[in-house]
């Protein structure tokens, strides 16, 4: 026996008698296969095989009578699920993401959590062995156990093609091939030719198809009725078509083949929305069944709604704001399909009269309005509320035992159900890959959604407390504060006085004493302008009145702050208007800057009304900047040249010089009238030779 | 000056917000007429009577606002 026919018995070896004889039909209908002789016994049956020109198909065919027996499996005891389970996955060389979908199913299902994350490993370890991942979509992985194994007949006359869709690791299939899936599809449902389909997709054409489907249009129709896609605008001929945000694959995967093989689509009529229709026990086992089977991270934003269908509360719940874009078309879903599955009554606004206007409005071009949604009431009907009572979800297991770092790493079990893990999902995203205990990490696009559904840090800090069993650390408090301030939302204090101290340990030692008061980082603090204020002090400026005179300007630019009253505009007008300088006494000083004068017009009036006198080269300068000198001026000056740039800047350095200047222009200095004795004394003492003259017209600028 | 108590300045309303926040707010024209007072890099305070103003440039900016009034 050859090495494949060795592996082919074995592999038959796990399969039941009803499945060797499903293998045999198969055998028989195969092209130039039907000849050869058939028996049950694995061993023969696979020298048969091997040596059969149309084995690559059959193969395929094993490989979805693989899974097949994958479910038969999960009907056994957990210990022998696990070792089967493995060799399942290797023998049938699954790739990893399907596994991973697998598994998920599984777990999901029996809660079988162990064995899935061995499972996992083998299947992750296949993926590293085979690089890239070929995965194969099997309508087979159905949505109720007792309905497995799948009828092979239900497999699609283009099984080959079908199945031989890539998908990505993660599972979200790729959209060329879903674009082929769909195009099957409405050749399936609607009566067009796929390839015909196919072709003016690719083409761009617009023309009718058979039923008048323009075939974009049709596409996408089909895959946004089917939950698949999300319409774009597009500039070309039709609109794009793209999936949906990764978060639901293995949902996704259920209802697409779900509909596909027992629903049915209702093209538009004029004036009417396209319908999916799949059966009322399909759509109850969806709502019920998404709730338990998929991992609790692929739930952030619909916990609204599904703790409500899940934890058989509230018989009428208002769905609040704040459910993130990405979830909404799968919110529109579950609303729409417990809509229509009678299990809840939507209350909706007016504007929202029907369950189309609804999704139109949650999905459609315009986006979505969080206030509106404010207005939609879901009461869960006298049938739903039977329903799930008859349901027996499994006691919380309880979520002692979490650790939370001050980097925001949250370490907690993975087997844990417990419903603060709803409040943690919305929060924070589990690290790739499995482990009995699971990373997840804040993230700051959770946080601002879960801001938006009225999360807050209080809610926050308790459920981590509950966890852990310990304060939030400090780091990630300050963490998520600094994301709150990110998201865009600022608050305005009004009815209060500002208080600046000194230094931060005054404003600390403030707010101790004065419980009404409210500390706001660094050096201030609020405190209510009426009621329990502070010692009682007068406010130092009430704004509106005129401001206290607190500058001394000199000559040379030089300002100055005098003591008195404080003035929380001084400071930010010496910002822009001034450069630091070394003060008289070392410390920090300022001079008006000629560059920034210019560049803050509008600031030199609040140094107008502060300044006690301005020197008359100052006024100069002020209004210079402010444009309000005339064009054209006359004035007396003394004019002096110096042809060395060395030079002036030499003499404008000279304090002594500071008294009689009033501005330069160019080389030439212009100084107070009069002062050319005084100003010719210091250049003297400079060694500067002395020419008194008329300035010839060249050297003017 | 400041004392042990700070010093106290009444007639203003404060807006508190990420630094990069309050940067998108400074950098409109309306804000930037109202002569805000940059008092930190989180902090600006403006005065009490141009409240609906802010407000309004809240909303031209995206921001949203969230109002505590002393009781």
């Amino acid at each position: 026996m050859t090495a494949l026919q060795q592996e082919i018995a074995g592999l038959l070896g796990h399969l039941t008698a009803q499945h060797r004889e499903r293998i045999a039909g198969e055998w028989r209908r195969l092209p130039g296969g039907g000849a050869g002789a058939i028996t049950e016994d694995p061993a023969a049956l696979a020298a048969v095989l091997a040596d059969g020109a149309a084995l690559g198909r059959l193969r395929e065919r094993l490989g979805a009578l693989q899974l097949h027996a994958v479910a038969v499996a999960q009907r056994l005891p957990e210990p022998f699920l696990s070792d089967r389970l493995q060799e399942e996955l290797i023998l049938g060389g699954l790739g990893a993401a399907q596994a991973v979908a697998l598994v998920g199913e599984l777990s999901g299902r029996w809660g079988l959590l162990l064995p899935a994350q061995r499972a996992t490993q083998v299947a992750l370890q296949q993926m590293a062995l085979h690089g890239g991942v070929a995965l194969r979509v099997l309508p087979g992985l159905g949505w109720e156990a007792e309905e497995l194994p799948v009828q092979l007949e239900d497999l699609p006359e283009q099984e080959p093609e079908l199945t031989a869709r890539t998908l990505r690791a993660d599972g979200v299939m790729l959209a060329g091939s879903l674009v082929e899936l769909l195009a099957l599809a409405a050749e399936r449902r609607l009566g067009c030719s796929k390839d015909e389909v196919l072709h003016a997709n690719q083409s761009g054409t617009v023309e009718r198809l058979p039923g008048g489907w323009l075939p974009g249009r049709l596409l996408a129709e089909v895959g946004r009725a089917a939950g698949l896609l999300r319409l774009q605008e597009s500039a070309g001929p039709g609109p794009e078509l793209s999936l949906l945000a990764g978060e639901f694959p293995v949902l996704i995967q259920h209802l697409f083949w779900s509909w596909f093989h027992h629903g049915r689509f209702d093209g538009p009529e004029p004036g009417q929305a396209p319908a999916l229709t799949l059966p009322r026990r399909r759509l109850r086992a969806m709502v019920f069944g998404w709730v338990r089977r998929l991992p609790v991270e692929q739930w952030i934003g619909l916990d609204h709604v599904l703790e409500r269908l899940d934890q058989q509360i509230s018989p009428e719940a208002t769905l609040s704001h704040g459910v993130a874009h990405p979830h909404l078309d799968a919110l529109c879903m579950i609303l729409g399909i417990g809509h229509a599955s009678g299990i809840i009554d939507l209350s909706l606004p007016p504007a929202l009269a029907s369950w189309e206007a609804l999704q139109e409005a949650l999905i459609g071009p315009g986006g979505f309005d969080w206030r509106q949604s404010r207005l939609i009431r879901i009461r869960i009907t006298d049938a739903g509320a039977a329903l799930l009572a008859r349901q027996s979800p499994e006691p919380p297991r309880a979520l002692a035992g979490a650790q939370v770092h001050p980097d925001g790493r949250l370490l907690i079990p993975a087997a844990c159900n417990h419903p603060d893990m709803w409040t943690i999902a919305r929060l924070a995203s589990p690290e790739e890959g499995y482990a009995p205990v699971r990373t997840w990490r804040f993230s700051l696009s959770k946080w601002r959604v879960a801001q938006l559904a009225g999360a807050d840090l209080a809610q926050v800090r308790a459920v981590l407390a509950r966890a852990s069993g310990r304060p939030m650390p400090e780091e990630l408090t300050r963490q998520l504060e600094q994301w709150s301030h990110n998201n865009g939302q600022v608050t305005i204090y009004s009815g209060f006085h500002l208080r600046v101290f000194p230094d931060p340990a005054a404003r600390d030692a403030w707010v101790a004493a004065h419980p009404a008061g409210q500390a706001l980082g660094g050096r201030m603090a609020l405190e209510p302008a009426r009621g329990q204020g502070g010692a009682g002090d007068p406010p130092a400026i009430l704004y509106g009145e005129a401001p206290p005179q607190s500058l001394h300007v000199q000559e040379d630019g030089t300002v100055e702050v005098q003591a008195g009253r404080a003035d929380l505009r001084v400071w930010p007008l010496l910002e822009q208007l001034c450069v630091r300088t070394e003060g008289a006494s070392g410390g920090a000083g300022w001079r008006i800057d000629p560059a920034r004068l210019r560049a803050n017009p509008r600031a030199i009036a609040g140094l107008r009304a502060r300044a006690r006198s301005l020197p008359a080269r100052i006024e100069l300068a002020l209004s210079a900047a402010q444009g309000q000198i005339a064009p054209a001026m006359l004035g007396t000056a003394e004019i002096l040249y110096l042809p060395g740039a060395q030079h002036t800047a030499r003499l404008l350095a000279l304090p002594e010089l500071r008294p009689h200047l009033i501005g330069t222009i160019g080389p030439l200095l212009l100084l107070s009238p009069g002062s050319a004795g005084a100003v010719a004394e210091i250049l003297r003492s400079l060694g500067l030779p002395i020419h008194p003259g008329i300035l010839p017209d060249i050297l003017l600028p | 000056m400041s004392g042990a108590g700070g010093s106290v300045h009444a007639g203003l309303i404060v807006l508190q917000a990420a630094p990069e926040a309050l940067d998108r707010l400074l950098a409109l024209a309306e804000i930037r007429a109202m002569e805000p007072i940059r008092l930190q890099a989180d902090l600006v305070a403006v005065e009490e009577g141009r409240r609906a103003q802010v407000e309004a440039a809240l909303r031209q900016a995206e921001l949203f606002a969230r109002p505590v009034v002393a009781e």
